[in-house]
């Protein structure tokens, strides 16, 4: 036991070796760029740590087995119940979508703001692609809050360095006070659950709490249930200012307008990933829980946060002529779908094992939603580098005619976005709405109380997945607005040829990610697959369990 | 009645100080904090609620970790790792709010309007 605990403790850092990385060429950034001012070494130099970081990634997945597969049991939970991070294939999973989303940004990047600032700029983007990895490993209630700090304090700093403006500095200070403020009410949800539960360790709380199926119970629980739905809202609430879901998502348009356009992009994706990390992790979505472990509440809860989210996303999206904040109100409505995910993954426990359940599609989603989001700023941003700066919807017209590729281009996102086959989105949202619809397909056989129950919820989730093909529809409406106009309409001025700069190439990373995701969904599915399903000792504990585990 | 006599009768004051004090002291400086937030208008004193709301949570850390012996001393490490935090995100701040001023020569968050809709 000692040893186990000795191992699970100092066996960690060798892990982190791609955050390590990541981190300490960072500071060599910080530290270099008050000697040396380009953007175009300093661009390199991040590029490399990013590589190297994937080289350490790789020999670590060779060196290491992940917690799933490890063959002692014992000295598993030894690790799970003591290590701040874990090594999972869900980590791994996070850590290589970190330093993808790494290298989109500093891609992207690579010509904003002022020259001088160009070292301390990819500092904080290599500083958040670590956060990223970072929160996908996190096994505790500090290093995950910390990790998500390691994100939040660099994007404080992406936001203020690259636009001295007005609107720009007007949308870092609003950005800031909101997502400390955020931090606070996580935090202190943190507090309850650590007070109820006697450890800040992820995988013990969840034990504690009743939810994980697979572990041993560590410490006694107070009777202090109340507190646990306390910290739920809490933390739901913190969570929800990253992930932009209505009633948390007011600052969006405002940031998202204020500051650049590569800035906007980054914040359409990067905090909405780690909060929904932080979300299934917390709540237990990920393994051998249900995603109940604070309460039954919780799929309501969701349920009703998406529905509302996507509908006023959508909604106001109508009314926006400036392209950022359409797209900022198209990322809160995307939250909203993403949402209906975890409202119905608890529902799934009684559908097939080939079903794909409701996280996975949540993680599938985000991944789509990243590519295309990111391509789309990308394209505004390419067209933006020659000299006029294209911010609202008559800037597009007529694109098609003067640059027919970057309108192409533009089109397959927003097409993406609407969800039409053949693309990411259309996967994503496929999969999103087919299991709010199969909860109602799944009913139990038995006595004639439980039959009655289920079907009401079916219909519950039933509505559900209308809503998201209605509030589709809207969407539908705005975008294809976007493709009009740059399609059907004469341009008056047309913007000048674009320049081949680094931000193309991010640009056409992220095209062939949202093709190749929306073709072959099966690259991505299987290892999410893989990284979220319960062990198969937890499925047989959960099997056995499983009545128990419904009534509560 | 007197208060104090009132007090000292019913052994008000002698009364051990226990968890259920800290907690109502986190949440207290909680509450503060958010109602801070939501009526200062000086950017600085929006920051000093959001400062109040993280103490609470540390109250609440150390003292769970304080009053029950079966708990380990993880709340005061998070306790540490909260102080350290906040000052770099003061740091931040005061880069933030100083070039809010160069641009709106005030530091009223009020002067943020220039982003509606």
């Amino acid at each position: 036991m000692q040893d186990n605990l000795a191992i699970a403790l100092m066996g960690f850092p060798s892990q982190l070796l791609p955050e390590i990385i990541l981190g300490l060429a960072a500071c060599v950034l910080f530290l270099g760029a008050t000697w040396k001012v380009s953007r175009h070494v300093w661009g390199t130099v991040a590029l490399a740590a990013l590589v190297l970081a994937g080289l350490a990634m790789w020999s670590v997945h060779h060196s290491h087995t992940p917690i799933e597969n490890e063959p002692k049991a014992e000295f598993a939970d030894t690790i799970r119940f003591s290590a701040p991070v874990l090594y999972t294939k869900f980590g791994v999973l996070f850590k290589l979508i970190g330093l993808i989303t790494g290298v989109l940004l500093v891609l992207l990047g690579w010509d904003e703001g002022g020259e001088e600032h160009a070292g301390e700029y990819h500092a904080c983007l290599l500083l958040i692609a670590a956060g990223i990895g970072l929160t996908g490993a996190a096994n505790d209630l500090i290093t995950l809050f910390l990790a998500l700090e390691l994100i939040s304090i660099p994007t404080y700093i992406v936001l203020y360095l690259p636009r001295i403006t007005a609107p720009a500095q007007e949308a870092a200070m609003k950005y800031f006070l909101l997502s400390v403020f955020s931090s606070g009410l996580l935090l202190f949800g943190f507090s309850y659950l650590y007070g109820v539960t006697g450890t800040t360790n992820i995988s013990g709380i969840l034990d504690s709490l009743g939810a994980s199926q697979g572990g041993i119970a560590t410490r006694a629980v107070p009777t202090w249930r109340g507190l646990v739905l306390v910290s739920l809202v809490m933390i739901v609430a913190g969570l929800g200012f990253r992930i932009t879901a209505v009633p948390f998502h007011f600052y969006a348009p405002d940031v998202y307008q204020g500051t650049t356009t590569v800035s906007a992009g980054m914040l359409a994706f990067v905090p909405k990933i780690v909060g929904f990390a932080a979300l299934l992790k917390l709540l237990g979505f990920v393994g051998d829980s249900n995603g109940q472990a604070m309460g039954s509440q919780a799929p309501i809860l969701f349920w009703i946060m998406a529905a509302v989210t996507m509908t006023l996303g959508n909604i106001l999206a109508l009314w926006q002529t400036n392209i950022k904040r359409l797209l900022a109100y198209s990322s809160i409505a995307h939250a909203g779908y993403m949402l209906i995910g975890l409202a119905v993954a608890p529902r799934m426990t009684g559908t097939s094992a080939d079903a794909v359940n409701g996280v996975e599609a949540v993680v599938f989603y985000l991944a789509a939603y990243g590519a295309m989001t990111l391509g789309s700023f990308a394209v505004l941003h390419v067209l933006s580098q020659s000299g006029k700066t294209v911010e609202n919807e008559d800037d597009l017209v007529g694109l098609g005619k003067t640059h027919p590729v970057m309108a192409l281009v533009m089109v397959l996102f927003l097409f993406s976005l609407i969800g039409m086959p053949l693309t990411a989105g259309f996967v994503g949202k496929f999969l999103l709405f087919f299991d709010a619809m199969s909860v109602f397909s799944s009913i139990p056989e038995g006595n004639a109380e439980a039959v009655r129950q289920a079907t009401e919820q079916g219909r519950l989730y039933g509505l559900l997945a209308l809503i998201g093909a209605v509030n589709a529809a809207i969407g539908a409406w705005y975008y294809l607005r976007l493709a009009s106009a740059m399609y059907l309409r004469e341009a008056i001025m047309p913007l000048p040829a674009v320049k081949t700069t680094p931000a193309v190439f991010a640009m056409v990373v992220c095209a062939v990610l949202t093709l190749v995701l929306g073709m072959f969904p099966s690259t991505l599915l299987s290892p999410i697959r893989e990284a979220i399903r319960p062990t198969i000792a937890g499925q047989a504990k959960i099997a056995a369990d499983g009545p128990k585990v419904a009534q509560r | 009645m007197n208060f104090f006599l009132f007090a000292a009768e019913t052994n008000l004051l002698q009364t051990d100080i226990t968890l259920h004090h800290y907690l109502l002291l986190g949440a207290i400086l909680f509450v503060c904090g958010i109602v801070c937030m939501a009526t200062k208008r000086n950017a600085i004193g929006v920051l000093m609620g959001v400062e109040l709301v993280l103490n609470g949570a540390t109250v609440n850390f150390v003292s769970f970790a304080h009053f029950n012996p079966t708990f380990d001393i993880e709340g005061q490490i998070f306790a540490l790792f909260v102080i350290v935090m906040a000052a770099a995100e003061a740091a931040i701040a005061l880069a933030i709010v100083l070039n809010f001023y160069n641009n709106h020569f005030t530091v009223d968050v009020d002067a943020a309007e220039e982003l509606k809709g």
